[in-house]
């Protein structure tokens, strides 16, 4: 096998405040509609920041493979689970592997690359109940905990339940990671994948990403770090005032060329390569000048053997939070020169799907270079002064001549950034 | 083929049940001790299982000089200690020319609330135990602390080591149980193989050695409740075995691209030669009793280090002291080896150093390059009572001398993750073949 296989994307799915498929949600997009709403799941009227992205139709024994899954798994799995499913029925792998003489070597070249959100605090809040009763005494405590808390708990709570679940509804036993780097942990998850197939580690892979933002005990952090607005989600606008948090989940399926001709599938686009490293500022700072950022993107251009001029247009990681905003205009200002690329961005319209955003993003950069239109950000009125220099609009623009590449920005806590680089599929 | 670019370990450190170092956790394990006594950290009498491998006397070597020390949670601090013995013991450390080419992966526990803080929550927002949200925002200024938002999120241990030795390249934190640890390193080494890092910090910190870990593991009836024989409770493929033991601490190892590290002429302990990972796709906490999955991670591992089944001259064994992963392991090492297996050493250091989940996988690679190095292999403590469906040789009578030319870390995790490293002696093939 070589070493140096070209990796293609044939499959994409995506489950978001603006709609419960890929297609959904980028139309969503090109209509300039937002799914970011008061926040419904629970009671939050008295909050001064309730708006967030929900799942406008979350029906979850609709949404497995499996209804029964629902008793070992939590919310975000659901997500999570669903995602990889329509990404694999997108790419059409499955009748073609059932129709093999033999599908074993197959599943044993079928990885799975999650990005994980890891814990979260609502998955903790079976024990309350029990905590208040027993009030700090230990020895009630261990007592009464077998009437007060379901036995398969821990199952419900593990970080990699979508990766488990994923491999059983399919069979797949490949190579595998399930990535918990906060935000980046999605983009993370493609690169790992990316790389497993490039050197022939697996001949195809499924990566999903997941996350809850919404869950209002994170909602309440956000909120006193300063990183959330209350109003609107605006990014590079001289109104941004910060993110708004999001549920939700999306996948794509890679594989390798070989892969691609033996089931004669159709691709919609390449990864060609990309980095992530650590500004190691800390795990709430960033650099305010974009530096690091900067210097990751232009790497990751050395490494794909790219000159800034061939990148048809950048998707910002666009959180709307003045810091993020600021620094990441200026390290796209650095490398591109000002002016000058077409910058998009997504999270105005589903809100900020945390772990999540890296895949999504990924997906709809896709959607994107196959119809060679860099989507406007609806919510854009006027750029603020720290970010004129960044070619964005609110309108749709056609890409200039044949767009090939695109580029994905992803940051995260810890300080972490991940470029991507897209190609279009010919 | 493009030949692949070699990964050397030239550094070890850990906190562990059995020792706050390297030294005194490799002393204390050929020596047959245990880890595992009654739980010190809380109240555990009233629990089915009462007893742990917890760290002992942990004193940092070294004191962090990190300004976000509070944003991590306490048992973070192995994480960091491990690391700094394992830089020191590598006498190298990212610089300002060469920050962007060391990396850092590392197997994460998973960041469960403590229970102070889960308490603190109910009190401030559920007094009855249902949530009450606009309490919350009444009683926001008691109740907030940046601190404890950090201390629960995913990848703030991971941002500690970041910032406490200065690594700006590749970092990633992953999760997959067990076999974090394991697969932490086998990520550590594809990414000096790919070309992106030259130098990595890799390795795995865990501890769930507290009210809702231990309940969590008592819920499932995983743990061993030997609780009035603690030092025999861990007992691998027994046939008394009854469930594994909790563990916490931290392994860190560094690794080196094989060159770069020849010519600043380090002390190479072994090469990371191999890894094999795999999914069980079977059951969440059960790998097939045939070894499926788990023999696919052994089986590319081999082909990843491009050596044959029969050059393999120990295992480290997964071996929980689980029913279940006991027989599945066992299957799968004689699905591998064939007839070889029987006289294949397989030893499970579990029996003495507990579970230490997250971390276990990074433990046992220390441990695994430390045999290399002592050419002796630790034995399988507690193994008393023969199981007739678990018969390799599991070296059950104290450690045993042999030279050892490639050693197999076996990783496998609930949620059917599997991570086979295979560890390789520094002149293995220059005298051996």
């Amino acid at each position: 096998m070589s070493d140096n296989q070209r990796v293609f994307i044939t499959g994409l799915s995506a489950l978001t405040s603006c709609g419960e498929t890929a297609d959904a949600t980028w139309q969503a997009v090109l209509d300039g509609k937002s799914g970011i709403d008061e926040i419904r799941q629970w009671d939050l009227s008295a909050w001064d920041a309730r708006l967030g992205g929900e799942l406008k139709d979350f029906q979850p024994a609709k949404m497995l493979p499996d209804r029964k899954l629902l008793k070992v798994i939590s919310r975000q799995d659901v997500m999570g689970i669903n995602a990889s499913v329509q990404a694999v029925e997108h790419s059409g792998m499955i009748p073609w592997r059932d129709a093999l003489p033999c599908r074993q070597a197959f599943d044993d070249n079928t990885a799975i690359y999650v990005g994980s959100p890891g814990n979260k605090y609502y998955q903790q809040y079976d024990f309350l109940p029990l905590v208040a009763k027993t009030d700090g005494d230990m020895k009630q405590f261990a007592e009464q905990l077998f009437d007060e808390v379901h036995p398969m708990w821990l199952l419900r709570i593990l970080p990699n339940n979508v990766l488990a679940y994923t491999g059983m509804a399919y069979g797949f036993k490949g190579p595998n990671h399930n990535v918990t780097n906060h935000v980046v942990g999605g983009a993370q998850a493609i690169l790992e994948a990316y790389h497993a197939i490039k050197s022939g580690q697996a001949e195809r892979a499924v990566v999903v990403a997941y996350d809850v933002g919404v869950e209002p005990q994170a909602l309440f952090y956000y909120d006193r770090l300063g990183v959330v607005s209350s109003r609107h989600l605006k990014p590079f606008d001289k109104e941004h005032d910060g993110t708004l948090l999001a549920e939700g989940a999306a996948a794509l399926v890679l594989e390798s060329e070989a892969s691609v001709k033996a089931r004669s599938a159709t691709c919609y686009g390449e990864i060609v390569g990309g980095l992530s490293a650590s500004e190691a500022t800390g795990l709430f700072s960033l650099d305010g000048e974009g530096k690091p950022l900067a210097r990751l993107i232009q790497r990751t251009l050395d490494e794909a053997q790219l000159a800034p001029a061939d990148i048809a247009m950048v998707t910002a990681h666009g959180n709307g939070n003045i810091k993020s905003d600021d620094s990441e205009a200026l390290a796209i200002r650095d490398v591109f020169s000002a002016n000058s690329v077409p910058v998009t961005a997504f999270k105005w319209s589903m809100g900020h799907t945390l772990c999540a955003s890296g895949v999504l993003d990924a997906v709809l950069t896709t959607y994107a270079l196959r119809e060679q239109s860099v989507p406007g950000i609806a919510t854009l009125d006027e750029p603020a002064g720290s970010c004129q220099d960044l070619n964005v609009s609110a309108a749709h623009r056609p890409m200039a001549t044949k767009g090939e590449y695109a580029m994905v920005i992803n940051r995260g806590f810890a300080s972490m950034n991940a470029c991507l680089v897209i190609k279009a599929c010919d | 083929m493009m030949t692949k670019r070699r990964v050397a370990i030239t550094g070890l450190g850990v906190v562990s049940p059995i020792g706050n170092d390297v030294q005194s956790t490799w002393n204390n394990l050929l020596a047959g001790r245990s880890g595992i006594a009654n739980i010190q950290q809380f109240d555990a009498q009233a629990f089915p299982t009462r007893i742990a491998a917890e760290v002992k006397a942990f004193s940092p070597s070294v004191k962090p000089n990190g300004r976000h020390n509070r944003f991590s949670m306490s048992f973070t601090q192995y994480a960091v200690e491990a690391a700094h013995q394992a830089f020191q013991d590598a006498g190298i450390l990212p610089e300002r020319h060469n920050a962007e080419r060391w990396g850092v992966v590392a197997g994460s526990g998973m960041m469960t609330a403590e229970f102070d803080y889960l308490r603190r929550f109910q009190q401030a927002s559920a007094p009855e135990g249902v949530i009450d949200w606009s309490l919350l925002q009444n009683n926001a200024d008691h109740f907030y602390s940046l601190a404890d938002f950090g201390k629960t999120t995913s990848n703030s241990g991971l941002s500690l080591l970041i910032q406490e030795f200065g690594i700006q390249g590749y970092a990633t934190s992953v999760h997959t149980a067990c076999a974090s640890g394991g697969q932490a390193l086998g990520l550590a080494m594809q990414v000096i193989r790919r070309g992106e890092a030259d130098y990595m910090l890799a390795g795995g910190f865990d501890s769930m050695i507290n009210p809702l870990g231990l309940s969590s593991f008592c819920l499932l009836g995983a743990l061993s409740t030997y609780n009035d024989t603690p030092e025999s409770a861990s007992r691998p493929f027994d046939k008394t075995r009854n469930g594994f033991v909790l563990g916490e601490g931290a392994a860190f190892l560094i690794l080196e691209e094989w060159e770069k590290a020849k010519a600043r002429g380090a002390r190479i302990y072994a090469e990371l030669a191999g890894e094999g990972n795999s999914l069980s796709s079977y059951r969440i906490t059960d790998s097939h009793p045939n070894g499926d999955g788990a023999l696919q991670a052994i089986e590319r591992a081999l082909k990843d280090a491009g050596v044959q089944a029969s050059e393999v001259d120990y295992i480290n064994a997964h071996g929980t002291s689980t029913k279940m992963n006991d027989l599945s392991e066992t299957n799968a090492i004689k699905a591998v080896f064939g007839e070889q297996a029987k006289t294949l050493p397989a030893s499970s250091t579990k029996s003495q150093t507990g579970h230490l989940i997250a971390a276990a996988g990074a433990l046992e690679a220390v441990l695994s390059v430390l045999s290399i190095q002592h050419a002796q292999i630790p034995p399988t403590a507690n193994l008393t009572t023969p199981d007739p469906d678990c018969d390799l040789d599991y070296v059950v009578d104290g450690p045993r001398e042999k030279s050892l030319g490639l050693v197999l870390s076996n990783s496998f995790g609930f949620g059917g993750s599997n991570s086979c490293l295979l560890f390789k002696h520094p002149e293995f093939g220059a005298s051996r073949k």
